[in-house]
């Protein structure tokens, strides 16, 4: 019996037979497969991926608020030491600021100015001096210097800011330069600084 | 024999006694320890509440006041009609005849036997103690005797031992101290006080002790040893030296030298971080070096020791660091 013959046998069984919606449901799949496969796990790849990004996103702005939070927490607390009664605490704020703030900060320039025009021990101002000459061509730490020359009384703090604004050229300083050269009561060697910082500035 | 046994106890107790008797006790272990004098000091720490002064040079005898004054030029009026410490004129800057220098011997010894000569600077004199000792505001104050504005060279064998409890602060001006107005650079110019020269050629010390410390000199050397910190000390044309023996640095040090030269022993044990600058740096110790800059004027040094936890800043301007190992 060929296939023609079988057909035609069984044709009413053909006709009548109905696929199960079992098979309806695997060729859905694997049309689905077949046709939109790329698309559709493109789409999951997306989303899984946006997902990704946006929690990376959420915990790192959640970091670096907690960073900067750090940072700021830090710095007011340092800004509060530096008019602490203890000298080893006021230094320690100096150094942090020296050595761990590399960026140029309006309110830390302020509160450094003002601690080498306040406080008392010499080691403090010195400590000021070398934070606030990272930022050499700040006009704020330029007019705090020449301001702190004027009325300085220590002689090693003098020292240092005689040398400091003869490295920095400051041609404002001759006048506090000035007085200090002809004021009788300045100390011999602070004299001598002065004199030749006077020169170096007028070159 | 039993005999020199007993006479030589009695004199060892006796000469005993007589020590005690040039020591002065006052109860303070709380506050600032404020000395304001360019006299010799050896300063102790340990755990007690009272600061012990003992004069370790021998009492002022009575034939020893003789005065010697010149006119001063560096400070006008300095000296313009004073009187010595023991009364007797000296020069006056406005007598046409101020070139001359007097030199007086006192021999009146005999009529001052048995009285004690009065007033503030003279109270702990017959303890050998030549100098004010005060306390006010949290502070002890132990102050030499020279009127404001008065040139110093001070060169004598005063000198004292003083034990201090390690509960305090200590803050050690050997150029004396500025007043309050002065700190702030409120005196006008020409009418500042502050022009004192002083000089000592045997080095202060301070050891075994775990306050903070605060010291400033002129001229003047100062050791430290076994003093944990914090540490800061400044000083123009002195020098100083640090030692460590049974201790080690547990806090900032922090020091300032213009010309004199900076010499610290570091036991191998401590962790410090050492920024150091100044014309050379010598060391022997195996630091890892995290910076260095040099010029042919200075040189400067970031070191590390260990995880390199307390900070020691050094800067000895003109003058030589030296870093050893302990």
């Amino acid at each position: 019996m060929n296939l023609k013959d079988y057909i035609q046998e069984h044709r009413v069984e053909f006709d009548e037979h109905k696929i199960s919606s079992k098979a309806d449901v695997i060729f859905k799949k694997n049309l689905e497969k077949k046709l939109h496969k790329s698309s559709r796990s493109k789409v999951i790849y997306l989303r899984h991926l946006s997902i990704a990004a946006s929690f990376v996103m959420l915990f790192s702005t959640a970091l670096w608020f907690y960073l900067e939070n750090k940072q700021l927490k830090k710095k007011g607390e340092l800004i509060a030491d530096l008019t602490n009664n203890s000298t080893g605490t006021r230094l320690e704020a100096v150094y942090e600021f020296s050595d761990a703030f590399k960026k140029e900060d309006n309110q830390i320039i302020k509160v450094l100015i003002n601690t080498l025009l306040e406080d008392e021990n010499a080691n403090v101002k010195i400590a000021t001096i070398d934070a606030l000459l990272k930022f050499p061509k700040n006009e704020e730490i330029r007019k705090g210097l020449i301001k702190a020359l004027g009325k300085e009384k220590l002689p090693l703090v003098q020292i240092k800011l005689i040398n400091s604004l003869s490295i920095l050229r400051e041609q404002r300083a001759q006048k506090p330069l000035e007085d200090i050269i002809n004021n009788e009561e300045t100390f011999p060697i602070v004299k001598n600084n002065a004199t030749l910082a006077m020169s170096t500035i007028k070159q | 024999m039993k005999k020199i046994k007993i006479i030589v106890a009695a004199v060892l107790f006796m000469a005993l006694q007589n020590v005690n008797a040039q020591e002065k006790k006052i109860k303070f272990n709380k506050g600032t320890l404020k000395i304001c004098s360019s006299k010799n000091f050896q300063i102790t720490g340990y755990d007690g509440d009272e600061v012990i002064i003992k004069s370790l040079h021998s009492k002022r005898g009575n034939y020893e006041n003789y005065i010697a004054a010149t006119k001063l030029k560096l400070i006008k009026g300095a000296v313009k009609g004073a009187k010595s410490k023991k009364g007797v004129v000296v020069s006056d800057s406005n007598n046409k005849n101020n070139n001359q220098n007097f030199v007086y011997f006192s021999n009146d010894s005999k009529r001052k036997e048995g009285l004690k000569k009065l007033g503030k600077n003279n109270e702990n004199s017959e303890l050998g103690i030549y100098f004010t000792i005060e306390e006010k505001d949290g502070e002890l104050i132990f102050r030499d005797h020279v009127k404001k504005g008065t040139f110093v060279m001070h060169n004598s064998d005063e000198s004292y031992e003083i034990k201090i409890p390690n509960s305090i602060k200590l803050d050690w001006a050997t150029s004396g101290c500025l007043n309050p107005e002065e700190k702030l650079g409120l005196i006008l110019k020409g009418k500042a006080q502050y022009q004192r020269i002083f000089y000592n050629s045997n080095p202060s010390s301070l050891s075994n002790f775990n306050g903070e410390v605060e010291i400033s000199t002129s001229l003047s050397n100062m050791k430290l040893s076994d003093v944990t910190g914090p540490v800061s000390i400044n000083s123009i044309g002195g020098n100083v030296t640090i030692g460590f023996d049974k201790k080690k640095p547990l806090s900032l040090y922090s020091i300032y030298t213009n010309n004199g030269f900076i010499d610290i022993e570091i036991p191998s044990s401590s962790s410090i971080l050492v920024d150091a600058l100044g014309r050379s740096i010598y060391s022997d110790i195996d630091f890892s070096i995290l910076k260095e800059v040099e010029t042919d004027k200075s040189q400067e040094m970031k070191l590390k020791l260990n995880s390199g936890k307390v900070k020691m800043k050094l800067d000895a301007g003109h003058g030589n660091i030296y870093l050893r190992k302990k």
